[in-house]
């Protein structure tokens, strides 16, 4: 039997709205304002309205359309025409206090208290980036208010996106604005928040419930060990975790049972360790720019971990269930971690001994980036002299790709480069990252030094490209197959 | 219900003109009207799109086919074999070709993905409206969209009175 939509109630109603426009476009276009102006009026609209498709279309598409512009231009489409003066009210609001919104710092405060109080909501999303309050005390004050206000507007309840940062209060002493704690209002609905450069609450004494957050960013927020396991504990659904520069606290203890995904990035201000007790379901840990020095990293329990790096000699110690770094320098070679196939490392120099060392540790390992970071001042120590008799597990089985960055054709790096040339023997993609220019007799030269006709793998393939920056990586694409 | 090749199964989706397009099911799920029709077992045989004639709907599908997740015979993404960002990439260009149309079929493919629900088409064909209002003048905006300013002067004021920072 053929069943047709038309048995849904919408459709219907669509279908009914259809048939009253399609044969009677004047009626339409008159009708809000029948009766109450000139003839002359209605016979010009109906021949401009001929052209005008736009406002033929229904209501939640205009809506949808104001919701995606910014939030200047979508408040301004109330004064295009009659048609269009409801619209901005009931569409989802997007307020994104930018420069464009509004070009003085200051004055951008008020204009989105003004905008939180006129707009019903439901907002969409609010981003406030660098929100600075006066100096003087009564009116600083005053603006301190209207922010705690902020969050408990009707406009941001079932907010889904929040972003928001505040400037320093004392730029000597770097002190920062304490986070309002009226925040905490939006945590039922928020998917994602991405809070910066303020101070969390000492102590949260209410009950807190993230039960719909995926995303979750902190950078430059001073918070307690106990907050930041109140809040990470709150979170029902997170799966992507960024800390960057977390001020006041030297651990930071994970145990998540949704968690796929964490990025550190410069954590602690001086030593500190992140101890992630239990992620089942941790895919990625991403370590965009290593402190030099300070940093421990500590996981007990991760059985999924896929994808990891930077890994640096810069940070001291690195534990991963039992295989233990030190300055990046196995400490044993009887335990492999074999659920790694994504792994960068970087090091001052192409030293083959020291990489071969870790690599031992990573049997399953299928892409490898190695970046040479020359300024690095701490180098490895006491790596093994490679044994060929001691073949390095997976090299032959399951490395298909290598990069390096910052390769200069140097007799080191061919040396590195050409090891994995002639003993990978599954390898399929050699990317060598260089920062000079190239010509097709240097690329000639090193295919020659490479020894690339020897190549182990016949399929492997050899590009040169321009270096990147690894200092951004993406923490909550958690498609991308490969980050670095 | 018809199928073609084991294992894909396809849909017919019939305009009001008449017309009939065969789909795979993959594809006629990009969308989400579609599939809360086909999860409900409102789709047995073939399915009546009101509104939407065949000029339209045969591009809605075209965009359909283009943007259904491509996946291999095991069943594994396609990203392992083509690299994600060449694959986006061409589908930005891709998708660039296919938004060419005049205002009017422009506005028809705006209510079709608004009516289907398929956001990536709603959004590409949303955006040159968006362009065309974001950072011009109203008198600029009227112009582009053909619209005629109904207000009388002094509600317009009221307007941009009350709402005196989206005009400055």
């Amino acid at each position: 039997m053929n069943r047709t939509v038309a048995a849904i109630p919408a459709v219907r109603k669509r279908e009914a709205e259809a048939q009253a426009a399609a044969p009677a476009p004047k009626r339409l276009t008159s009708a809000g304002t029948a009766g109450r102006r000139p003839r002359k009026r209605i016979r010009e609209d109906k021949l401009v309205s001929d052209g005008d498709l736009i406002s033929k279309l229904p209501d939640d598409i205009l809506g949808t359309i104001i919701s995606l512009l910014p939030t200047k231009d979508g408040a301004r489409t109330q004064a295009i025409a009659r048609r269009w003066r409801p619209l901005w009210r009931s569409a989802p609001l997007n307020l994104h206090a930018s420069y464009h919104l509004c070009s003085k710092q200051f004055k951008r405060l008020s204009v989105v208290s003004r905008i939180l109080s006129d707009h019903p909501g439901p907002a969409r999303r609010f981003v406030f980036r660098l929100v600075r309050l006066h100096k003087a005390k009564k009116r600083h004050a005053e603006e301190a208010a209207q922010i705690e206000n902020w969050f408990h507007s009707r406009a941001l309840r079932n907010l889904k996106e929040l972003d928001i940062s505040f400037d320093l209060l004392d730029y000597v002493h770097e002190k920062l604005y304490p986070l309002p704690s009226s925040v905490f209002c939006l945590a039922p609905t928020l998917l994602v928040a991405l809070i910066s450069f303020c101070e969390f609450p000492k102590e949260i004494t209410h009950s807190l419930s993230f039960p719909l957050l995926k995303q979750l960013i902190l950078r430059r927020v001073s918070i307690c060990q106990d907050v930041f396991h109140g809040v990470l504990s709150a979170c029902h659904l997170l799966e992507s975790l960024e800390l960057k520069e977390i001020r006041d606290t030297n651990c930071l203890r994970i145990s998540s049972a949704t968690l796929r995904s964490v990025s550190l990035c410069a954590c602690f201000a001086a030593k500190g360790e992140l101890f992630i007790e239990d992620a089942p379901l941790l895919e990625r840990l991403l370590l965009p720019c290593p402190r030099e020095g300070g940093e421990i990293i500590r996981i007990i329990q991760a059985p999924k971990l896929e994808i990891l790096g930077l890994l640096s000699p810069r940070i001291s110690k690195i534990e991963i269930a039992n295989v233990v770094f030190q300055s990046l320098t196995p400490t044993s070679l009887n335990n492999t971690i074999a659920t790694v196939k994504v792994l960068a490392l970087e090091f001052p120099v192409p030293d083959l001994n020291a990489v071969i060392d870790v690599l031992r540790c990573f049997p399953c390992l299928e892409k490898l980036h190695v970046i040479w970071e020359k300024y690095l001042k701490i180098g490895t120590k006491n790596a093994r002299q490679y044994d060929p008799l001691d073949p390095v597990k997976g090299l032959d089985t399951h490395l298909k790709k290598l990069v390096l960055k910052n390769y200069e054709g140097s007799e080191q790096d061919v040396g590195f480069a050409k090891f994995f040339i002639l003993n990978a023997k599954v390898l399929k993609e050699l990317k060598f990252g260089v920062s000079h220019r190239i010509n097709k007799q240097w690329v000639a030269d090193q295919y020659r030094l490479l020894e690339m006709e020897n190549r182990a793998s016949q399929g492997a393939q050899l590009e040169f490209i321009q270096n990147d920056d690894v200092s951004s990586l993406d923490a909550h694409d958690l498609s991308t197959a490969d980050p670095f | 219900m018809a199928t073609r090749e084991a294992g894909k199964k396809m849909i017919m989706l019939k305009s009001p003109d008449g017309m009939e397009f065969e789909v795979e099911e993959a594809v006629a799920m990009e969308s989400q009207t579609i599939r809360k029709m086909i999860e409900d077992d409102c789709a047995d045989t073939a399915i009546l799109i009101p509104n939407i004639n065949s000029k339209i709907l045969s591009r809605v599908i075209e965009y359909c086919n283009k943007h259904v997740p491509t996946t291999g015979a095991t069943g594994a993404a396609a990203s392992d074999t083509v690299a994600p960002a060449a694959l986006a990439e061409d589908l930005k260009i891709w998708d660039a070709e296919f938004i060419k149309v005049n205002r009017a079929t422009r506005f028809d493919l705006i209510q079709a993905a608004s009516y289907l629900n398929i956001k990536g088409l709603l959004d590409l064909t949303s955006q040159t409206t968006i362009d065309t209002i974001s950072d011009n003048s109203l008198e600029e905006i009227r112009s582009f969209l053909s619209t005629k300013n109904d207000y009388l002067p002094e509600e317009e004021q009221t307007i941009r009175r009350e709402n005196q920072w989206a005009f400055q």
